[in-house]
């Protein structure tokens, strides 16, 4: 008897740790975050060398072009709007900075120049998407063959390198942390802020979740579409700029199939096809979960392919899960 | 009269949806809109919402001619529209559902624009309040009832308070069980007891003269009568709806006006 009580007792109320576990279940990025730790753990009990600040810091840098890039394809998709050229942006921003400052142009200045090429094609995809009605998926897939094709075209397939220490300042540390990770948290930071605490991240959640309904509402649909989609492509232009630092050199073959990887992550980070729903916070721990998976690929000789079999594998079940309509991992 | 629209027109490609169409809102009155399907009930006050741009015709608010020509400028003119799928957002809470758009905000180093959560909530709390409803300004929409998805819309529609506010709804009771839609009924008398003027459409017609001060029927996008609800039953109203005519025997209830613009009865449809 008193066994019975008991259990319904703790159905009944429960306990602060049922409620803690309830929530986690309930919110996505919570449980990305547990999976990422666990992750983590598995990987430093297995190889030691895995759990070092080093070795994470690396992590970090060598995935914060990526992060910063999925960041801007997180507030598309949470707008509804798919921006496949991500990657090709990288490139052709990087490849813009390092030409630039190659011809005298003081480094900052380059740097601007790169990334307001980068709103330029944002502006393309945005006249392409809002003006012409293409769905954005399509259009930017062709404006990502476009890019690469002048990229190639301009640049050759070979990368010329940029002897300057200058131009590697994203090699550099700031207070022990790479330089990457820095742009990386001012990076989550502020597009975090846009989204949840601005009232255009609340108008650009309204047009993805329910574009006809913030028709009807007089919201201005086509121009929250534009930001969102120049915004994506200022932040992968801003990523270019930094992986052309850490490669240190004018590269036409840079961050190819990289819209993939940051497709994957902004989707395992919360985001889904129907629009509405997405977040910076989810996207950075799917991006880190990413990219200290393909680290052990590395550490335990796995043969590359698998990376590939992998991020094709993980971007279906993601989508999956986001796609259905209670939405998240429930 | 607060609204009145004149000889509206409209055509969709080979069709005429709206025919040398007029109406009149009274100031704080019901209006019910109805209908057969086609009668071209949901362009006329689309029109008037500014969803629907018309070909030709007249809108005088307040008096004075008025340009609508999006939904910005009918909110303008204080004209708020609550769609038949409601135009809410299931992924936002009941505060952004109401303030969406016009968000309350403020800047941060006066710079940065924020949106002020806190305000919104304690808003939206006071305005389900006010309108008697128990819903939560936390509570994401995606989860609430058909009926208290419309109690929403129509909390948004009048949580901008103007000088003169004309609430258009479509069809607000068609998707709800019997105690929702006596409940969204009973809602839309408090607005008019606030003072602002309504029409709505629908095709419950005890709902409408339940609730309603007149009801205008369309046809074939003319109005072919206004009828006084006091003074009318559910059956003659349905055979105004048919016929597109006010019986000369019988059926003409006292107070009931057939359009002084329109040709005689059955001429409507042709």
């Amino acid at each position: 008897m008193i066994v019975v009580d008991s259990r319904h007792d703790t159905g009944a109320v429960p306990t602060g740790a049922q409620r803690a576990l309830r929530r986690l279940a309930s919110s996505p990025t919570a449980l990305l975050f547990l999976t990422l730790l666990v992750l983590l753990g598995v990987l430093g009990f297995m190889k030691p060398t895995f759990r070092t600040v080093p070795n994470l810091l690396s992590t970090a840098a060598l995935s914060s072009t990526t992060f910063i890039a999925a960041a801007g394809f997180t507030i598309a998709a949470v707008t509804r709007v798919f921006d496949l050229s991500v990657g090709a942006t990288m490139m052709m921003s990087g490849v813009v900075f390092g030409t630039l400052y190659q011809a005298g142009i003081p480094l900052p200045l380059a740097a601007a120049g790169a990334v307001l090429v980068g709103a330029g094609i944002g502006s393309v995809n945005a006249f392409l998407v809002t003006k012409l009605g293409i769905n954005s998926i399509i259009a930017t897939l062709g404006v990502l063959f476009v890019l690469r094709g002048i990229g190639l075209e301009v640049g050759g397939v070979r990368s010329t390198q940029v002897v300057s220490d200058a131009f590697r300042f994203a090699r550099e540390d700031f207070l022990e942390v790479p330089v990457p990770v820095w742009c990386s948290i001012v990076v989550v930071i502020t597009t975090h802020f846009f989204l949840a605490f601005t009232p255009t991240g609340q108008r650009l959640r309204a047009v993805g979740g329910n574009p006809e309904g913030a028709r009807d509402v007089a919201l201005n649909v086509n121009r929250y579409r534009t930001i969102a989609l120049v915004l994506s492509a200022v932040l992968a232009g801003l990523g270019g700029v930094i992986l052309a630092s850490l490669i240190g050199a004018i590269d036409p073959q840079a961050a190819i199939g990289r819209e993939i990887l940051i497709a994957t992550a902004a989707f395992l980070g919360g985001a889904s096809l129907a629009g509405g729903r997405g977040s910076v916070v989810g996207t950075l721990i799917a991006v880190f979960l990413l990219a200290s998976l393909f680290n052990a690929f590395v550490q335990f000789a796995l043969r590359p392919e698998w990376i590939d079999i992998f991020s094709g594998a993980i971007l279906v079940v993601a989508v999956a899960i986001n796609q259905r309509p209670s939405g998240g991992f429930r | 009269m607060i609204v009145r629209m004149r000889a509206i027109t409209k055509r969709f490609g080979r069709v005429e949806a709206v025919k040398d169409a007029d109406l009149e809102l009274r100031r704080g009155e019901i209006l019910g809109l109805v209908g057969d399907n086609g009668a071209g009930k949901s362009t006329l006050v689309k029109i008037l919402a500014g969803i629907v741009e018309a070909d030709g015709g007249e809108i005088l608010v307040g008096g004075s001619t008025a340009r609508i020509d999006s939904a910005q400028r009918a909110r303008s003119y204080g004209i708020e529209m609550i769609h038949q799928d409601l135009a809410l957002f299931n992924n936002l809470d009941v505060a952004g559902n109401v303030f969406v758009g016009r968000e309350l905000s403020g800047r941060l180093l006066g710079l940065i624009p924020y949106t002020k959560k806190a305000a919104m909530r304690r808003r939206t709390a006071q305005l389900l309040e006010r309108l008697r409803v128990d819903i939560s300004p936390d509570a994401p929409v995606g989860v609430l009832s058909g009926g208290q998805r419309q109690m929403v819309a129509i909390a948004r529609a009048v949580a901008f308070e103007s000088a003169s506010k004309i609430i258009v709804m479509d069809e607000p009771s068609a998707s709800l069980g019997p105690a929702e839609a006596a409940t969204v009924l009973e809602l839309i008398r408090g607005l008019r007891a606030h003072g602002a003027s309504v029409i709505m459409i629908t095709h419950r017609i005890p709902d409408v003269l339940d609730v309603a001060d007149r009801v205008m029927v369309l046809k074939g996008g003319r109005r072919v009568a206004v009828l006084d609800t006091d003074a009318t039953t559910v059956d003659q109203c349905v055979r105004v709806i048919v016929s597109g005519a006010v019986e000369a025997e019988g059926g003409p209830p006292a107070g009931s006006t057939s359009s002084s613009h329109q040709p005689p009865a059955g001429a409507g449809s042709s």
